[in-house]
């Protein structure tokens, strides 16, 4: 490169506010490529977690934040696929991979047949609906019956054939897909759609969108996300019972994560999911005790004062810009 | 034969606890659209209030039970004025969200705070031959209260101005506040109702059985399961639906054993929605 050139890229930098960014991007993603190497196994089991927090909270934005219906049955899609995926790797032996894409694909398949009875419903009993859903899955796991399959209350401890790396790895790839497959949604007329029906259901339905089928795909492909997140978080905690599967932990976190960054925006979970992260680390040490209750605490707060999330505040100040893409 | 109906008839006694619990919820729904995911917690935090003024004061445990009422009571109104108020009519994510992160609060603050052995309050009025096998006379006394309190509430309703005032702020919020009701004082007023109708019930369910914090998960869910049976909205179909729950999970215990029974609720709720999602005695769908 000669001087000139030089000069005009120094020049673009001072005029181009968005070539910052990408640079940015740029060396934040070569940091997490290259974290392994660099720090400590425990810190990157944080980042590790963040990716599988990034997943899980952008998986429910995609049903919840665009659809408008409210998931409380997030665990349900985790469960689903992490136990479907630890059956078919422990027990079936499948390569772990394809057992975690099917992990989410079971997860999606199992979206897809709730979604078509509960998505019938008015907003109201769908929330209802699945809450409810939900505690029945945790029991329904421990029952005599399903017992062979899911090895009944008390779970089972696994080791799967998986090094730490590939997990590492595979959740960063992971999240990242999530994302992009929200970008893809939200910018798409599929989007536009599930954005009508979020603001005007039977408006949307009088202009000829069929909002059954639309939700039902919302739902599926949030399911099949959910599933395969959760499959990795599994296989990462070696371990999986029916109140774990289907925590109601695992259930609230991606709504704290998607209230406090930015309900139905694109980065808005990414960006909840990084601070839960660094607050779930700093505040686990400092009260244990009263974790829960402060989570609990601060979902009151944010609905209350920040309703819609950071980004959504930053967007309605216009900080940042109002497309559908951020 | 005998131990099906002994079955039916402690389903009837504790359903009817159940369904003053599934008023409270449908009462709030149908005044203010709010789904009251914190009422869980409010039947939890009575079951505790009866329990602990039993356990400290001695109280009779009737006695606590109403004390519980007025607490719970004043607990949802200092709710209402604090923060449901300000999403009452907004879209519906924010109040089911803030009711939800509410209930969060509420229980890990109880499991904090009580931490999560459970805790019985021993009220023996001894027990009353039936059909060959024992009723415990403290299921029939809950029985009666909850009857006299259910009763107490559909008179007021049918024959009192307030009770008028609450009806019609129910069937059409703006004509009600156009005739002159104070929308906003019948608001607080029903979920200071919905909230006592939960405490009611919870003292009413610590009497009977052992309580934790955790149990206030678990009554949500049976007070969704009525308040679908009966249609959200309606109070004599919560009762009822109540009174329905109760006797299925009763008789579905007797044969199939606790867990199953623990999945009636559930089922319930689903196969409702499947079926008959406006409830055997569903109101007019507010429209969300």
């Amino acid at each position: 490169m000669n001087k000139s050139d030089k000069l005009r890229l120094a020049e673009k930098f001072k005029t181009d506010k968005r070539l910052w960014l990408y640079a940015i991007a740029v060396i934040v993603l070569a940091l997490l490529i290259a974290l392994p190497r660099i720090v400590n196994p425990y810190l990157c089991s944080v980042v590790f977690l963040m990716f599988i927090y990034i997943a899980y909270a952008e998986a429910w934005n995609i049903m919840t934040g665009f659809t408008g219906y409210i998931n409380f049955g997030f665990s349900v899609f985790a469960g689903i696929g992490g136990y479907a995926s630890a059956i078919l790797i422990i027990d079936h032996g499948i390569w772990w991979p394809v057992g975690w894409l099917l992990g989410g694909v079971f997860a999606s398949i199992g979206a897809l047949i709730l979604g078509s009875f509960m998505l019938r419903l008015r907003g109201s009993y769908f929330a209802i609906g699945m809450l409810v859903i939900l505690l029945a899955s945790g029991v329904l796991a421990t029952t005599k019956y399903l017992t062979p399959l899911t090895h009944g209350g008390y779970g089972f401890q696994f080791v799967q054939p998986v090094s730490d790396l590939e997990m590492y790895y595979s959740a960063f790839f992971i999240s990242a897909a999530t994302v992009f497959a929200a970008y893809k949604i939200i910018t798409s007329s599929f989007g536009a759609k599930l954005l009508a029906i979020r603001e005007d259901e039977e408006g949307a339905g009088s202009i000829g969108i069929n909002t059954t089928k639309e939700k039902i795909s919302a739902f599926a492909i949030s399911g099949f996300f959910a599933g395969l997140a959760a499959s990795v978080f599994f296989a990462f905690q070696n371990y999986i019972d029916p109140s774990s599967a289907f925590s109601a932990w695992y259930n609230s976190l991606p709504i704290i994560m998607v209230l406090l960054g930015g309900i139905g925006t694109l980065w808005g979970p990414v960006l909840g999911a990084v601070i839960m992260i660094f607050v779930e680390e700093f505040f686990w040490s400092i009260l244990p005790e009263t974790y829960f209750m402060a989570c609990g605490a601060v979902i009151v707060l944010l609905v209350l004062l920040l309703p819609g999330g950071i980004i959504t505040w930053f967007k309605s100040r216009g900080i940042l810009p109002r497309t559908r893409a951020i | 034969m005998e131990v099906l109906i002994i079955a039916i008839v402690e389903g009837i006694l504790l359903g009817s606890v159940y369904g003053l619990g599934a008023m409270g919820l449908s009462l709030i729904f149908g005044i203010m659209g709010i789904i009251n995911l914190v009422h869980g917690e409010f039947l939890m935090l009575g079951a505790f209030t009866c329990f602990w003024l039993w356990f400290l004061l001695g109280m009779n445990p009737i006695g606590a039970t109403f004390v519980a009422m007025l607490v719970i009571a004043a607990l949802a109104a200092f709710l209402y004025k604090v923060a449901i108020f300000r999403v009452v009519g907004k879209f519906p994510l924010l109040s089911r969200v803030l009711t939800f992160g509410l209930a969060i609060f509420l229980w890990n603050f109880s499991e904090f705070a009580f931490s999560s052995t459970f805790r019985s309050v021993n009220y023996p009025t001894g027990s009353i031959g039936f059909l060959g096998s024992y009723l415990s006379v403290n299921k029939i006394i809950c029985f009666v209260v909850a009857l006299i309190i259910a009763g107490v509430l559909f008179a007021s309703l049918k024959w009192t101005r307030i009770g008028k005032a609450l009806r019609a702020a129910s069937q059409n919020p703006r004509v009600a506040l156009i005739s002159g009701i104070n929308i906003h004082r019948i608001r607080l007023l029903s979920y200071a109702m919905g909230g006592a109708l939960a405490g009611i019930a919870g003292g009413l369910i610590a009497i009977q059985w052992a309580i934790c914090p955790s149990i206030g998960q678990d009554l949500i869910l049976k007070c969704f399961a009525m308040v679908a049976l009966g249609g959200l909205g309606s109070l004599p179909g919560a009762l009822l639906g109540g009174v329905f729950l109760g006797i299925a999970e009763s008789v579905g215990t007797m044969y199939w054993g606790a867990t199953i029974a623990g999945v009636i609720a559930p089922l319930t709720v689903i196969a409702v929605f499947i079926f008959r999602p406006q409830g055997l005695w569903g109101v007019v769908e507010r429209v969300d």
